[in-house]
């Protein structure tokens, strides 16, 4: 799986929300996206889910314009996990799995066998096997994101797009996530997920995607995005990096003088 | 409960419920009368095919619709509280009927009320999507709906205060109360079809409202055309409602209270409480009818009145036990 995005470009409200984005993402890699809030992150995952047409630009999947793709095969090939993510009902944690599966189903068919293996694997793989009866709604949040995570995994997609998956949760069940969405990825999918917490992205993403008033600002490995200059530029911030390398801890200081981070209105 | 049992225990309780509506009426019949009259033999074939075999149809009828769309209804707003009424199609068919009566067109065919009364439900539908349009979300639809409804609500009050007589104002007010008697077949006939229709429509929507249960994003982005759903939900619960409304007046909470008790057994999946509910309907509509026959004595006790009466009550209980479930 090859999704390329190009120059792509979506207004609301007279706002650019994407002002000429482009990405490619690559099967086997965990793409973070960082960004003050209102930069576009939510707005880019959603196009590329297919939830948002954007007004000028292409992507590609596989070579095949996103357009072309029938809803149905871009629901099999691509699982999108948004912010806030929840369900409504006190679903049993294997039926609300389960659900990930809708993509593959004909109109009329029940599960079959290869339905309720990937419900397993998916359950098994976010170890909420131990769950699977329960109600969703009775979950603890780390149980809860694991859950919805399984969810997103059961439909066996080649890229998951996962907005701010763990900003509600501890640093404990932080890692559990980040440690998932790595397995993923070592398992040949791909993931674009979309992060607040910088040092987290440094640890387990492959590449960053840094976003800014709907643009790329900077894009690359871990250390050569998270630089001083450019968080100061992009987030008003001054940081402290520790730890060097390859995989920067970035540790936020102060605001900056005269950083005007409202939007314009 | 398994589904399948709770299936075979539903039609089981749809068969007495049937059963115990064609036995019980102000002219005492034995079973064995009932059964000879139903098979077209003996005097008392007047009275149980023209008389109780309508009515129990029609609250089975009724008692479906209003169960799933209530079902479906609930499912679409991911809300307990959300009952066929909320997309306006109640109110618009009870405005159709209330006009009928008011141009005095209510004696010029026996079905001019049901035909009116279904034009509202459908003008509902049309008024709803004018006003939130394919794309908008839920919340909007509800407005619309809110709109719609207390617009309809408004017109049906100024039929009722511009009637020609008191007796006029009372004949719009009854009809509203909502009653199963001295129906015919021919109210069978006219109200299936659209029923029918309309639940395969809402039935066909299995699938999508369980998707739907992990919210609107989500669900189109499992591949469920979410504009599309909506509009088979609107038009399929004006099609049920508004046909249940056209031929029996307005019987309200069996729509909120049927799928709310069930959903429990079905494990509160969306998908799977629709078929239960339709059942549970036809079963409650049609026992609060046989209550509305042994109540009435001098006076018809109205069928919405029942269910009002017991529906109320429960909602009020609903109330609470969500506020404590939020607290």
């Amino acid at each position: 799986m090859r999704l390329v995005a190009r120059n792509l470009h979506l207004a609301f409200d007279g706002r650019l929300a994407l002002d000429g984005v482009a990405l490619a993402v690559e099967p086997g890699e965990i793409i973070g996206l960082l960004g003050p809030n209102a930069a576009g992150k939510t707005t880019l995952l959603r196009v590329l889910a297919g939830l948002a047409v954007p007004d000028a630009g292409t992507m590609r999947l596989d070579g095949t314009p996103l357009a072309a793709v029938s809803r149905g095969v871009r629901a099999r090939r691509i699982a999108y996990l948004p912010q806030n993510a929840t369900c409504h009902w006190p679903l049993a944690v294997e039926r609300m799995v389960a659900l990930g599966r809708i993509p593959h189903l004909g109109p009329l068919a029940r599960e079959g066998a290869a339905d309720r293996a990937a419900i397993a694997d998916a359950m098994a793989a976010c170890e909420v096997t131990h769950l699977a009866g329960r109600p969703v709604t009775a979950l603890s949040g780390g149980e809860q994101a694991r859950a919805l995570l399984a969810r997103a995994l059961a439909g066996t997609p080649d890229l998951l797009l996962a907005d701010e998956p763990v900003s509600h949760l501890d640093p404990y069940h932080r890692l559990r996530v980040m440690e998932l969405l790595r397995a993923i990825a070592q398992g040949g999918g791909a993931v674009v997920v979309a992060l607040h917490d910088l040092s987290l992205a440094s640890r387990f993403c492959d590449r960053l995607v840094l976003m800014d008033r709907g643009r790329v600002a900077a894009e690359g490995a871990p250390a050569a995005v998270l630089t001083a200059p450019v968080l100061g530029r992009v987030f008003g911030i001054s940081v402290t990096l520790l730890d060097g390398g390859d995989h920067p801890v970035v540790v936020p200081r102060a605001r900056l003088d005269g950083a005007a981070r409202e939007m314009p209105s | 409960m398994r589904g399948p049992v709770l299936m075979i225990v539903l039609i089981v309780a749809l068969a007495a419920a049937l059963a115990l509506s064609l036995l019980v009426g102000s002219v005492p019949l034995a079973p064995g009368a009932v059964w000879n009259g139903l098979l077209g033999g003996g005097v008392d074939a007047v009275i149980v095919r023209d008389i109780r075999l309508p009515r129990t149809l029609l609250g089975a009828l009724v008692g479906a619709s209003l169960g799933l769309a209530g079902a479906a209804l609930q499912g679409l707003l991911r809300n307990p509280l959300a009952e066929p009424g909320i997309i306006g199609a109640s109110s618009t068919a009870a405005l159709g009927a209330a006009t009928a009566f008011y141009f005095g067109l209510a004696g010029s065919h026996p079905l001019a009320v049901a035909g009116a009364s279904m034009a509202g439900a459908l003008l509902a539908v049309a008024l709803v999507h004018a006003l939130a349009g394919r794309d908008a979300s839920v919340l909007t639809l509800i407005l619309a709906g809110v709109a719609v409804s207390a617009f309809a609500g408004a017109l049906t009050a100024l039929a009722i205060n511009l009637a020609s007589s008191a007796w006029a104002a009372l004949e719009i007010t009854f009809w509203l109360l909502g009653s199963l008697a001295d129906r015919s077949m021919q109210h069978v006939a006219v109200a299936a079809p659209p029923m029918i229709v309309g639940w395969a429509l809402l039935v066909s929507c299995a699938r999508p409202l369980d998707a739907l249960s992990l919210g609107e994003e989500t669900a189109r982005s499992l591949g469920v055309g979410l504009g599309g759903v909506r509009f088979r939900l609107v038009l399929g619960t004006a099609l049920a409602v508004g046909a249940a409304v056209s031929v029996s007046g307005a019987i309200g909470f069996v729509g909120l209270v049927v799928p709310h008790l069930l959903r429990p057994l079905v494990d509160h999946r969306p998908g799977r409480l629709l078929l239960p509910s339709a059942l549970g309907g036809a079963v409650l509509v049609l026992l609060a009818d046989v209550a509305v026959r042994l109540l009435s004595v001098t006076v018809e006790v109205r069928l919405g009145v029942i269910t009002a009466l017991l529906g109320a009550p429960f909602f009020l209980w609903l109330v609470r036990r969500t506020r404590r479930t939020l607290a």
